[in-house]
């Protein structure tokens, strides 16, 4: 294989870390949990040949890990709540707005030749027409390479993948769009991961069932988040692909709290280069670096 | 345009009959073909429903007889599927010679005897499902065969070189641990992530005992239909009788034995002695002879007492034999048997 046929899906989920089993964990015997299903000191329960990584979201940094520090870290590779001095909630503020405009994952990858790139999330036309006062991490990394956002006419045409891949929230939200099994929206994943070098697909359902502490729906939401992983890998080329999954902190594996927890969360790495990958891997803020290199062949 | 319809009218019809099942279930401890209200049977209902709507591979485990097709054949009525076939092949009941046509199909010609063309399971379960029973006894080639199918989406019938497109939700059952069979080699390992995306178990009978009546029930009057017979319920004794059995051919076994029942019962109430000459009877003896049953919450030294008593009552007081049995010495069956007597609880001619 050249570098020019590698090519990258990073997935990554809001809140899912490494938790012990018990009574407040909602992988705790959840069948077909796969591959999400990874606890404190027990051999993971993997699909397909993966390397599990548990990775350290805390970075060196008091306080517990929070979403905006946590995915400007993971689309960087800048430690970024050492860089501002805490760890930072919600949205990115100016401070790691400069870092992700400076050191995003996608204008490195850019600035490297490494082409198409792509994030395969969709954007409703409120996004557009309103645009919002806080953006998100990843928002603000697709921008910083100056990429092309995709839309809901993109989900309609098969094109794109929304946040919620059953496009549930999207009807709910009055869009014209037919609901997807996981299978479905595998299919469109894999598409879209097939044509592009670089793809980036975000999920965050997970994070606010946790933060919502509740253990039916969070049951519900890990079952058809793992089935449709499960059926995006045996679509994708694991030869050619490598696939990243990853979180920013830990959340909805313990539902005792609505905060963020302290665990390491899970880097998952799938892939003939994966061995390459995980042994490169710590931290959050090592994750892009090693994206790079390896569509970069460094 | 149209299709997108197509397709949101099949997925609300599909909700609308996956809440039809709900109901039944509510109502009747049933779902779909399935029977039984116990937490294990419950579980696997509530899978069902989580995979039945998408297309996703599913493979069924669990023993001969716990109803493998069952459970997919509910899949399939509760996927958006349900109106296009649902076709099953048992790769354990096809010689090998065979098996490739009949998944693949053949042209006229293709081998002696190819009379003339024939299109195979997986062309018949076109927009449909295919079940493939006892994934485990597919021979290696063909196995390598299939992984290249799903992977493609596409057969190529025996003799043709043209590559025919399938779109067809595959589902596949075993009878042994699947991760058993791969190990012995009898199972690719690639094939077997393709095949089991979503993984559903199926319990014993044995394993599900309060489902016996629900069960026993439903077949009295599913198989007094099917044979225009009387039989309508089961006498109590005739229950219980069912209940001390271990199924170790599980449902299939219990409905091979209300079948003949329903067939010899003259009347409305099936009785135990329509089960005769069936060894449930024998083996609620020897279960009597050979266990002993005591409540929860049975002090232990009681439950030592009454498990000597009874090993003694079975080797017909025969001490060594019984020391033997308990995996106590001689000396220490004498020394309890003294304490025994001492407190009352043991007399000689005991």
């Amino acid at each position: 294989m050249t570098t020019s046929d590698a090519s990258v899906l990073l997935f990554f989920i809001d809140g899912l870390g490494i938790g012990t089993r018990g009574p407040f964990n909602p992988l705790d015997n959840l069948p077909n949990a796969a591959p999400l299903a990874v606890f404190q000191n027990e051999a993971p329960e993997t699909f397909l040949d993966a390397i599990v990584v548990p990775t350290d979201p805390r970075l060196g940094v008091e306080g517990r890990p929070q979403s905006a520090s946590g995915q400007t870290t993971i689309l960087t590779g800048v430690n970024a709540p050492a860089t501002i001095g805490y760890h930072k909630q919600g949205f990115p503020n100016k401070a790691l707005l400069e870092i992700l405009g400076a050191h995003s994952i996608f204008r490195q990858l850019t600035e490297a030749g490494v082409q198409p790139i792509t994030f395969a999330n969709a954007y409703t036309r409120r996004f557009f027409d309103e645009r919002p006062r806080w953006i998100s991490a990843t928002t603000a990394a697709v921008e910083a390479a100056g990429l092309p956002f995709r839309t809901v006419s993109d989900v309609r045409n098969g094109a794109a993948v929304f946040m919620d891949f059953t496009n549930r929230l999207l009807i709910e939200r009055g869009e014209d769009v037919s609901e997807r099994s996981e299978t479905e929206a595998a299919d469109v994943l894999a598409r879209i991961v097939a044509e592009n070098r670089f793809t980036l697909y975000e999920y965050f359902i997970t994070d606010k069932v946790g933060h919502a502490q509740d253990m039916p729906m969070a049951r519900s939401v890990l079952t058809s988040l793992a089935l449709f992983i499960r059926e995006l890998l045996i679509r994708l080329d694991l030869g050619q692909t490598t696939v990243i999954l990853t979180s920013d902190h830990g959340n909805i594996e313990d539902l005792s709290s609505r905060n963020h927890t302290l665990h390491a969360v899970p880097t998952i790495v799938w892939g003939a280069q994966r061995e390459r990958i995980a042994t490169r891997i710590k931290t959050l803020a090592d994750i892009t670096p090693a994206i790079v290199a390896l569509l970069t062949d460094k | 345009m149209s299709s997108t319809l197509d397709h949101t009218d099949e997925l609300e019809l599909a909700k609308r009959e996956n809440e039809l099942l709900r109901r039944q279930l509510k109502d009747r401890g049933a779902f779909g073909e399935l029977v039984g209200n116990s937490e294990s049977i419950l579980k696997v209902y509530t899978l069902i429903e989580q995979v039945a709507p998408s297309s996703a591979s599913v493979l069924i485990t669990g023993e001969s007889g716990t109803g493998k097709e069952l459970v997919a054949r509910t899949i399939h009525r509760m996927s958006p599927r349900r109106d296009r076939p649902f076709i099953a092949i048992n790769c354990s009941a096809i010689p090998e010679t065979l098996m490739e046509s009949e998944l693949f199909g053949h042209e006229k010609g293709a081998f002696t005897g190819a009379a003339s063309r024939r299109q195979g399971c997986f062309e018949l379960a076109d927009t449909g499902t295919l079940l493939l029973d006892e994934i485990g006894e597919m021979p290696a080639l063909l196995q390598a065969k299939l992984l290249r199918v799903i992977e493609e989406r596409a057969v190529r019938r025996l003799g043709s070189r043209k590559e025919i497109s399938v779109d067809v939700r595959l589902l596949a059952a075993t009878n042994r641990p699947p991760q058993q069979a791969v190990a012995e080699g009898k199972l690719r390992s690639d094939l077997l992530y393709r095949l089991n995306v979503f993984g559903i178990h199926l319990p014993r009978l044995g394993d599900r005992t309060e489902d016996l009546p629900l069960l026993a029930q439903h077949l009295v009057t599913q198989l007094a239909e099917k044979h225009g017979r009387p039989a309508r319920f089961l006498s109590r004794a005739a229950l219980e009788a069912l209940q001390f059995h271990t199924w170790p051919g599980n449902i299939r076994e219990l409905r091979n034995v209300i079948e003949r029942a329903v067939i010899i019962c003259s009347g409305e109430q099936i009785e135990r002695h329509h089960f005769a000459p069936y060894p449930i009877e024998q083996r609620e003896r020897l279960r009597n002879e050979d266990t002993l049953t005591l409540p929860v919450g049975t002090p232990l030294e009681e439950v030592e007492r009454q498990m000597i008593m009874r090993t003694l009552q079975k080797t017909k007081n025969n001490k060594t034999r019984a020391a033997e049995l308990l995996g106590i010495s001689l000396k220490t069956l004498h020394n309890k048997l003294n304490l025994y007597r001492e407190r009352g609880l043991l007399h000689d001619d005991e």
